[in-house]
C-alpha cells in the first residue's frame, strides 16, 4: 500500500514506512532510467549532432503524434471513467476508422472531389471515419461488454483482448493484409516557414483538428446534460443510477463519444503516416492508454497534455536520450521508449501526474 | 435485439424472435462470407461429392438458428413451432439478396472476398427467382429440422450430437486418419471402407454416424450400479489415460507433420501450464509471459549453438551440450522472472496486464534491435544449435523431441499438480482472491508472487529451450506479443486454473489450425472468438478446474458428515 | 480492567486527501479485555481497525501491540505479531471451501510446509498438512461450522460465513481479536448466539476482544471497555456504565445529522442508561 498523502504529512508526523529491499530495487530502477535519460542528453547535447531546426523538426512531429495519441487516449478515458475497465480494442476501433477513411479517400481521389472540393473531401474522410468508429465501438459495448457490466475480475479484459483479435482479423479477412497507402492530398507536402522554420502543414492541420475536436468534447462533457450524466456515473454508478441517470444510455454515449474522437484520430494518425494497414491500430492503442494513465485516467485535458507528452518523448526520445550514448539505430528503439514510459507510469504513478481524485476513487 | 416484457406470448412476440433468428443468423453467414472463410471452407469436402465443409457450415447457421427460436425465454417459455421456418425463411432471403448484391455489383475493390463464385456458393447454385423460391424453402426445411431436433428429448439428444460430430470430425481430419489408418497393418484393410481418394464416402459416413451412435449408447444400455460412489474415482482417470495414450501412440502412427503438430501442442501445453499457475492460481494476467520463453530459448542458444554469437564463441565458457544448457535456460528464465515480477509488483488488475505487455514488448524491440545485435544476433537471430544427443542417439527427428517434450510437460504437470495442493498454492489462491486480506492473513505478497512469476517462467523457460533445438535457430520474431496470447487464449479456452484443460485447450487452439492448415491466416480470428465465446458462455472454459481442489488435502469427515463433491 | 495493555495507540490519525477520518487517537486496550467501539455511521471506526492493522497505514501517530512498534509495518507482518481481524462487509475467500478459508489462516504458522517440500512430497510436509486439516475442522467444529469444511464459502449462509470469517481469524492464533460488526444483519437470537460465543473467545481462549457494534445493548452487556467516535474524534472512553451517562455521547448520537441508524442508535443508549438492570434481566 503505497500511501501518496505520507509526502504531504506536516512536520513533526511521526508516521512511517519501512524500507525493504524491493524499496531499493525500485528506486535503483527510477535513478538508472533517469540517469540514462540525463547522461544520455548531456551527450547528444554536447557532441552537437544535432541543429536546431532538426530537434524543431523532432519536436513538431512530436506533438503531432501526440495530439493523434490523445485522440485516441480520451476514447479509454472516458470508457474508463463509467466502466472502470480498460477498452483494450480502442486502438483497434480507431483502426476500423483509417480502413473506412481509406476507403472515402481513394474514392474521392479517384473521382477527382479532392482536386476540385478538397474541404468537402476532407469532411467526407472524417465523417465516414468517425461513423465507422461509432458504429464498431457501439457494437463492441452490446455485444462484448455489456453482458461483464457487473462480473468482476478478468473477464472483461480477456473478452476485451479477445475483441481486439475480431477486429484486426476481420478487417484483415475483409479488406486483406496488404499495406495500403493513403492517396495525397495536394497540400501535403507544403510547408510553411515561421521565422526561418519549416513547418508541414499536414501537421498543424492534425493538430488543429485533434485541438478543436477536443474542445468540442470537453464543451459536450461539461455543458450537456448527458455530459453532466456521464460525470456523475463516472463518480458513483450506484448514486447515478438512484438519482435517475440511466446508466446504460451513459455508457452508450460514453462509447460514442470515444468513437468518434477515435475516428478523428484515425484519419489523423493516417494522414501522418499515409498508410493503413490492419494491425496499425494496436501499438498507438497502448500507447494513448499509456497516455490516458499518465494524465491521470478520466481527465481531459490530462488526455490531451499526457498524449503530447508521451509524443514528444517518443519523437525526441531516440536522438536525444540514446544517440549520444552511442546506440546504434537508436530509432529502432523508439516503440521501446513509448513502452517505458507507459510501464513507468503504471508501476510509479498510476493516479496521473496531477490526479489524485482518481487514485483514491480506484482505491 | 432486447425483448420487452410487454405482450407475453402474443403473436407479435413470436414474429419479432422468428425474425431476429433469421436475421442473425443471415448476418453470420454474410460476416462468415465477407472475411473469406467460407470460400476457403469450400475447399475441404466433409463428404466426398456431396458436402463441403462451407455448405456443412451454412446449413448448420440455419439450423442453429432454428434450434435456438425454440429455446424457451423468461418472456415466452413455450415456443411456437413456427417460428423456426419463419426464421429460416428469412435467413435464406437474405442471403440470397445478398448473392444477388454481389452479383450485380462489383464490391472486389473494397471486400476481397466478394466474388461471383461466393455469391453462387451461398445459393447452393441456385439463381433467379424459381431458385430464391427453392433456396428459402430449403432454409425453412433445415431450421425447421433444428427446430425439431431442439424438441427432442435430451437423451436422443445426447445420442445425435455426438454422432453428428464425428461424421464432421472424420470427414474433415481425413489426411490424418488415412495416414494413420494406412501406417498400421492392422487398420489397413479399414480405410477402404470409409475413404474415396477424395474423402469421406457416403457409406463412410453412414457407418461412422451409426458406430459413434452406437457407443454413445452404450452407457445407456450397460447402466452402472447405482450408489457406487468411488465408480467416479476411476473414471476421472478414464479421459486423461486415454488422452495420454493418444499422445504417446498418434506421433508414430502419425508420421512426422502429426509429430510436429504434436510437438507444437506439447510447448504449447508446457507454457500454458506456467501461465495458469501465474493467472488461473496467483490471478496475475501477464501478457509479457513469452519473455520467458524467448529467455530460455535464447540462453539455450548462446550456449550451445554453432555460431559466432555463442559464449564458447568469444568467452572461455565451453560450448555446452543440451542437457547442460537446458537447467540453467530454466534457471535464466527464473530470473528472468523474477526481475521481470519485481517492478510490477504494486501494480493491480487491469494494469498489470498492460504493465507486462509492455515489458514483454521492451524485450523484444531491444532484443530485435541493432543495438543488442552483437550479443543476440539483432533481427539475423542466432543459428546452428544443435540438437540434443544421449551417447549415439541423436534428438534429430520430430517423433524424438515429442517424446522429450513430452516428458518435460509431464515433469511439470507434476510440479504444477504438487504446487496447486500446497500451502504456496493456497496462497496464490488467496491472493487472487482478495490481495489486501490474504496479506492480513500473513500471506507474503512480495514472496508469492515473485514465486509464481518464477515458477511460470521456469515452465516457459524449459518449453523455450526445446523450441530453440526444434528449429534450430532463434530469432526475436518469433516471439511476438502474439504468443501470450496465444497462451492465455487456450488457458482460458481449456479452463483457468485447470490441468486438463491447458491440454485440451492446446488441442483446439494449437493443433486444429494447424491440422487444418489453409485456415492458418484465420487462425487468429478463431482466438479472438474462442476467448469471446467462452467468456460468454462458459467462463469456467471446456474442462473447468475440479471442484477436487475445493476439497484440498485429505477429505477428512468430521462429525460423522460426509463430505459431499459439489457438482 | 485487568492486565496489561496490550494495544496501544498514541495520537493516531488518518486523512483522506482533505477529509480527517480520524484525529489523533488515543487507545490503550488491556489484556483480555473486551473492548468496544461505537460510534455513528461515518465515524472513522472501520478506519481505525485499518489503521492499527496497517491495511492502510495511519498519517500520524503510533501504534503499540505488547510493547512493539507495529505502525509502518505491512500487514503480514502485524498479523504475525498476534493480531486477526474480521471485516464489515465479509471477506471470504469465496471461491475456495471453508476448510481452505481457515488454512489460509494458518498460513504463519505452516512454515513446515514448503513449496519444494510439497514438490518432493515431503513427509514432514505431508504431517504439518494433516495437522493443518485437523486443526482447520477443530476450529470450524468451535464455530459451529463442524462438517461444512468441503463446501465452498460462497455457497454457505450469511451467519455462517460471518463464523467462517471469525475461524479464519483465529487459525492465525491471535492474541487480540478485532471484529468489525460481527452481528450486522443477524436476527436477535443470532446475535445473542454470537455475544456468548465472543465472551467464549475471552473465557476459554484467553484472547483479547475489540469489537466495532452499533447494537448498543450487546454492547453495553459485553464490553470492559467502551470507546465513542464521533467524526474521527474520540469523546468517550471508559467503563460502560460511565460512557452511557456521559452526556456527549447522548449528544453525538442525537446531533449528529440525525440520520436513521444515528437516532436508533442513540434511543438504544438512552434505553440502556434508563433500565440496565431490567434489558440484563430479560
Ligand atoms: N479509502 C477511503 N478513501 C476516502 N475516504 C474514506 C476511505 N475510507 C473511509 N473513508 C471515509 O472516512 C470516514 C470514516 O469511514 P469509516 O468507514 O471508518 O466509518 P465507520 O465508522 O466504520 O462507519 P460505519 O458505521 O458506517 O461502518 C467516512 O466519511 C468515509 O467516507
Ligand atoms: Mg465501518
Amino acid at each position: 500500500m503505497s500511501d501518496t498523502s505520507l509526502t504531504t504529512l506536516p512536520p513533526g508526523a511521526s508516521a512511517r514506512k519501512r524500507i525493504n529491499g524491493i524499496d531499493v530495487f525500485m528506486w535503483a530502477l527510477r535513478c538508472a532510467v533517469a540517469a540514462i535519460a540525463i547522461f544520455g542528453a548531456v551527450a547528444t547535447l554536447l557532441q552537437g549532432r544535432y541543429s536546431l531546426a532538426q530537434w524543431f523538426d523532432f519536436a513538431m512531429f512530436g506533438l503531432t503524434l501526440g495530439s493523434v495519441y490523445a485522440l485516441i487516449a480520451l476514447g479509454y478515458t472516458m470508457v474508463y471513467g463509467v466502466l472502470r475497465m480498460i477498452n483494450f480494442a480502442h486502438g483497434d476501433i480507431t483502426m476500423t476508422g483509417a480502413f473506412a477513411g481509406y476507403f472515402v479517400a481513394s474514392g474521392v481521389s479517384r473521382n477527382g472531389l479532392l482536386a476540385t472540393h478538397p474541404v468537402l473531401a476532407i469532411v467526407a474522410i472524417f465523417a465516414v471515419a468517425m461513423a465507422t468508429c461509432i458504429a464498431v465501438a457501439l457494437a463492441t459495448e452490446r455485444f462484448a461488454y455489456r453482458p461483464f457490466r457487473n462480473s468482476p475480475g478478468q473477464a472483461p479484459l480477456i473478452c476485451a483482448i479477445g475483441v481486439s483479435f475480431v477486429l484486426e482479423q476481420t478487417v484483415r479477412g475483409m479488406f486483406g493484409s496488404g499495406v495500403k497507402s493513403y492517396p495525397l492530398t495536394t497540400w501535403h507536402d507544403a510547408v510553411i516557414n515561421v521565422a526561418g522554420l519549416r513547418v508541414p502543414v499536414v501537421n498543424l492541420f492534425v493538430m488543429g483538428c485533434a485541438i478543436s475536436a477536443m474542445v468540442i468534447l470537453y464543451l459536450i462533457v461539461h455543458r450537456t446534460r448527458m455530459g453532466m450524466a456521464m460525470r456523475a456515473v463516472s463518480e458513483d454508478k450506484a448514486a447515478a443510477a438512484l438519482m435517475g441517470v440511466d446508466v446504460d444510455r451513459v455508457v452508450v454515449f460514453a462509447f460514442a463519444l470515444g468513437g468518434a474522437m477515435a475516428g478523428v484520430a484515425s484519419v489523423c494518425y493516417a494522414l501522418i503516416y499515409q498508410q493503413v494497414h490492419f494491425f496499425m491500430g494496436f501499438a498507438p492503442g497502448i500507447k494513448a492508454f499509456g497516455a490516458a494513465v499518465l494524465g491521470g485516467i478520466g481527465s481531459i485535458p490530462g488526455a490531451m497534455i499526457g498524449g503530447m507528452f508521451l509524443g514528444l518523448i517518443e519523437a525526441v526520445g531516440p536522438a536525444l536520450f540514446l544517440d549520444g550514448l552511442g546506440i546504434t539505430a537508436p530509432y529502432q528503439l523508439r516503440d521501446a521508449i513509448g513502452f517505458l514510459v507507459l510501464l513507468m507510469v503504471l508501476i510509479f504513478r498510476p493516479q496521473g501526474l496531477f490526479g489524485e481524485a482518481m487514485a483514491k476513487k480506484r482505491a | 435485439m432486447s425483448m420487452r416484457q410487454d405482450d407475453g406470448k402474443t403473436p407479435s412476440l413470436q414474429l419479432r424472435r422468428g425474425l431476429t433468428a433469421g436475421a442473425a443468423a443471415a448476418l453470420i453467414a454474410i460476416y462468415l462470407s465477407s472475411v473469406g472463410l467460407i470460400a476457403m471452407m469450400n475447399a475441404r469436402p466433409v463428404i466426398a461429392n456431396a458436402l463441403t465443409l462451407a455448405q456443412m457450415t451454412l446449413l448448420t447457421i440455419v439450423f442453429l438458428a432454428g434450434a435456438l427460436s425454440q429455446r424457451p425465454s423468461p418472456q415466452d417459455r413455450t415456443p411456437a413451432f413456427w417460428t423456426a421456418p419463419l426464421a429460416g425463411a428469412v435467413a435464406g432471403l437474405l442471403v440470397a439478396g445478398f448473392a444477388g448484391v454481389i452479383l450485380s455489383v462489383n464490391l472486389r475493390p473494397v471486400f476481397i472476398a466478394l466474388v461471383p463464385p461466393l455469391a453462387r456458393l451461398l445459393t447452393f447454385g441456385q439463381s433467379g427467382v424459381d431458385g430464391t423460391a427453392i433456396l428459402v424453402a430449403g432454409s425453412a426445411l433445415v431450421a425447421s429440422a433444428g427446430a425439431f431436433y431442439q424438441r427432442l428429448p435430451d437423451k436422443v439428444r445426447r445420442l445425435l450430437f455426438p454422432a453428428a460430430l464425428s461424421v464432421l470430425l472424420c470427414g474433415m481430419f481425413q489426411e490424418f486418419i488415412q495416414v494413420i489408418l494406412q501406417s498400421n497393418a492392422l487398420f489397413r484393410w479399414l480405410a477402404p471402407w470409409f475413404y474415396g481418394w477424395d474423402g469421406l464416402t457416403a457409406t463412410g459416413a453412414l457407418i461412422v454416424f451409426a458406430v459413434a451412435l452406437a457407443a454413445a449408447a452404450l452407457p445407456l444400455v450397460y447402466r452402472k450400479p447405482a450408489g457406487a460412489g468411488d465408480v467416479s474415482s476411476w473414471r476421472r482417470f478414464v479421459p486423461a489415460l486415454f488422452i495420454l495414450l493418444l499422445l504417446l501412440l498418434v506421433p508414430i502412427a502419425g508420421g512426422p507433420y502429426i509429430a510436429q503438430v504434436f510437438l507444437l501442442i506439447g510447448l504449447y501445453v508446457l507454457m500454458g501450464m506456467g501461465l495458469n499457475l501465474e493467472l488461473g492460481l496467483a490471478g496475475l494476467l501477464d501478457l509479457g509471459f513469452v519473455a520467458f520463453f524467448a529467455t530460455g530459448a535464447y540462453i539455450t542458444a548462446i550456449l550451445t549453438a554453432d555460431s559466432p554469437l555463442a559464449l564458447a564463441h568469444y568467452t572461455a565458457i565451453p560450448s555446452l551440450s543440451f542437457w547442460l544448457a537446458m537447467p540453467i535456460a530454466v534457471l535464466g528464465a527464473v530470473l528472468m522472472g523474477i526481475l521481470f515480477g519485481i517492478p510490477v509488483l504494486g501494480v493491480k488488475g487491469d494494469y498489470l496486464a498492460v504493465a507486462t505487455l509492455g515489458l514483454g514488448e521492451i524485450v523484444r524491440i531491444v532484443v530485435q534491435s541493432d543495438a543488442a545485435a552483437p550479443l543476440l544476433g539483432g533481427a539475423q537471430g542466432i543459428l546452428q544449435i544443435p540438437k540434443p544427443q544421449v551417447g549415439g542417439f541423436q534428438f534429430g527427428s520430430a517423433v524424438s523431441l515429442f517424446y522429450l517434450t513430452l516428458a518435460a510437460a509431464l515433469f511439470a504437470a507434476y510440479c504444477a499438480w504438487r504446487l496447486e495442493r500446497s500451502r504456496l498454492g493456497r496462497a496464490w489462491i488467496a491472493l487472487r482472491e482478495d490481495e489486501d486480506v490474504a496479506q492480513a492473513m500473513g500471506i507474503n505478497l512480495v514472496q508469492s508472487k515473485l514465486l509464481a512469476y518464477a515458477f511460470g517462467a521456469a515452465f516457459a523457460g524449459l518449453a523455450g529451450s526445446i523450441f530453440a533445438v526444434m528449429v534450430n535457430s532463434v530469432f526475436p520474431s518469433s516471439f511476438q506479443l502474439l504468443m501470450s496470447i496465444n497462451v492465455l487464449a487456450l488457458i482460458v479456452v481449456g479452463g483457468l486454473g485447470s490441468l486438463s484443460g491447458v491440454v485440451l485447450g492446446a488441442l483446439v487452439l494449437i493443433g486444429l489450425p494447424e491440422a487444418l492448415r489453409e485456415f492458418g491466416e484465420f487462425r487468429y480470428l478463431f482466438y479472438g472468438l474462442a476467448l469471446i465465446l467462452t467468456m460468454r458462455l462458459m467462463p469456467e472454459g471446456l474442462l473447468p478446474a475440479s471442484r477436487r481442489r475445493r476439497r484440498l488435502v485429505s477429505p477428512i469427515a468430521v462429525g460423522g458428515s460426509t463430505p459431499v463433491a459439489r457438482p | 480492567m485487568t492486565g496489561n495493555v496490550v494495544l496501544r495507540a498514541v495520537g493516531m490519525g488518518k486523512r483522506f486527501g482533505g477529509l480527517v477520518a480520524i484525529k489523533a487517537l488515543d487507545l490503550e486496550v488491556h489484556e483480555r479485555a473486551i473492548c468496544s467501539i461505537i460510534g455513528p455511521n461515518g465515524a472513522g471506526k472501520t478506519t481505525a481497525f485499518n489503521c492499527l492493522t496497517q491495511l492502510i497505514s495511519p498519517s500520524n501517530g503510533q501504534v503499540y501491540f505488547s510493547g512493539t512498534r507495529i505502525d509502518g509495518m505491512l500487514p503480514d507482518m502485524v498479523v504475525a505479531t498476534g493480531i486477526s481481524r474480521t471485516y464489515q462487509t465479509i471477506r471470504l475467500f469465496r471461491n475456495m471451501t471453508a476448510r481452505e478459508n481457515v488454512l489460509v489462516g494458518m498460513h504463519l504458522h505452516l512454515k513446515h510446509s514448503s513449496w519444494w517440500g510439497s514438490l518432493l512430497n515431503l513427509r514432514s510436509n505431508r504431517e504439518a498438512e494433516l495437522q493443518a486439516a485437523l486443526e482447520a475442522d477443530r476450529l470450524l467444529g468451535f464455530v459451529g461450522l463442524a462438517g461444512k469444511g468441503h463446501m465452498v464459502a460462497d455457497h454457505l449462509s450469511y451467519g455462517e460465513q460471518r463464523r467462517l470469517e471469525i475461524a479464519r481469524a483465529l487459525a492465525t492464533r491471535p492474541r487480540l481479536l478485532m471484529l468489525d460488526e460481527p452481528v450486522a444483519g443477524m436476527n436477535p437470537s443470532e446475535t445473542a448466539e454470537m455475544a456468548v460465543f465472543i465472551r467464549r473467545l475471552r473465557d476459554e481462549l484467553g484472547i483479547t476482544i475489540l469489537l466495532i457494534e452499533h447494537q448498543i445493548k450487546m454492547v453495553m452487556e459485553l464490553s470492559d471497555q467502551v470507546v465513542v467516535l464521533d467524526h474521527g474524534v474520540k469523546i468517550a472512553d471508559g467503563i460502560p456504565a460511565e460512557v452511557q451517562r456521559n452526556p456527549d455521547v447522548i449528544k453525538a448520537y442525537l446531533g449528529s445529522g440525525g440520520s436513521r441508524g444515528a437516532k436508533r442508535v442513540a434511543t438504544g443508549i438512552q434505553q440502556a442508561a434508563v433500565s440496565p438492570a431490567r434489558e440484563s434481566q430479560s
